[in-house]
């Protein structure tokens, strides 16, 4: 938590910010001489793309024999279900059938409806809040407290504005705790630290 | 607390009827909402709204699926795009009804209006109940 507040006064992160964000980028400036690359990826994709079933399909014939495959659907739809043709996959044979498009759009009418009035009663409280405060009986007063809010502005201004650098910036290493293989730690040569505790004079 | 309501109503909704989610949930800040009206005390009314902000996360995560379920990726975008005017439309009535109801008969009737009409639109969504996974 400290971290979040010192952070502000911390200038020195700033000049490695650049340097971080090029870092998460992985940009290199040698990228702009290297070649594009392979279309191989690309190529594999539209086969497995022509493989696939097509979901949708607006140039085929509108009233195809459909065939109904889904058994464990709760309503079957396609009156015409006779099982003579076979067809590339159900979902061309459910766009085109009427009756599911009739049960799609009175399931789309309902979510409509349905989501709509969610924000009658969203809202509601705020538009009848005015007769509330009116009626006396109820005893509500709306008191606003102007420098209350005029002060709590600037303090959640420096808290986001602190919590944003301590965010963007990387942590600033601490190399009394830093060690490694191929770089010890200062601590285990105790004649090399420098502090005021060491010192002779102290 | 929306978003908290929103996350546990998106983990219920995989599990459960999207449908019945939607229209409980609708049925269930209907019935808050004319709590909210009859009662008229402060206590009773954070109570109540406060069970209304929490029913409030149950319809979007419903509706994704069911929009998810019953259209195509090609068609997805579009419907979806279409299902969002509806905050919109909520949005417009919801004044227009509560204000004037409020205006007209009285607070108490400004929170029963908005709640009789949800109640009857969570009627029309839990009627269409045919949701089947296709895509």
């Amino acid at each position: 938590m400290e971290g979040v507040f010192f952070s502000f006064f911390q200038r020195n992160h700033r000049d490695c910010f650049f340097f971080r964000s090029w870092l998460s980028l992985s940009l290199s400036p040698l990228d702009l001489f290297l070649p594009p690359p392979s279309d191989s990826h690309a190529e594999t994709d539209k086969t497995q793309q022509q493989q696939l079933p097509r979901v949708v399909s607006a140039v085929q014939p509108r009233h195809r024999p459909s065939v109904a495959t889904r058994s464990s659907s709760s309503a079957s739809f396609g009156n015409d279900a006779s099982g003579a043709a076979s067809s590339d996959s159900d979902t061309d044979d459910l766009e085109n059938d009427a009756s599911f498009k009739r049960a799609r759009w009175a399931t789309f009418i309902a979510m409509f409806v349905g989501y709509g009035a969610f924000y009658l009663t969203r809202n509601s409280l705020a538009f009848t809040a005015p007769a509330m405060l009116e009626d006396k009986s109820l005893g509500l007063t709306l008191k606003v407290k102007k420098k209350k809010v005029f002060f709590s502005f600037f303090f959640f201004l420096f808290l986001t504005s602190s919590l944003s650098l301590s965010l963007s910036l990387p942590k600033k290493p601490n190399f009394s705790t830093f060690s490694s293989p191929w770089a010890p730690s200062p601590r285990s040569f105790p004649s090399c630290t420098a502090s005021p505790s060491s010192h002779p004079a102290f | 607390m929306y978003g908290v309501s929103k996350f546990a109503s998106g983990v219920l909704g995989a599990r459960t009827h999207p449908t019945l989610l939607l229209g409980g949930g609708l049925a269930a800040t209907a019935l808050a909402n004319i709590c909210v009206g009859a009662s008229s005390s402060f206590p009773l009314f954070m109570l109540f709204w406060g069970i209304n902000g929490l029913l409030q996360g149950l319809g979007a995560p419903a509706c994704a699926r069911i929009l998810t379920s019953w259209y195509p990726e090609a068609l997805r975008g579009t419907f979806w795009g279409f299902w969002t005017a509806s905050n919109n439309v909520g949005g417009f009535f919801a004044p227009i009804l509560a204000g004037s109801a409020a205006a007209a008969y009285g607070w108490r009737w400004g929170m029963f209006a908005p709640g009789l009409v949800a109640i009857v639109s969570s009627l029309v969504s839990l009627l269409d109940s045919g949701f089947t996974v296709f895509f």
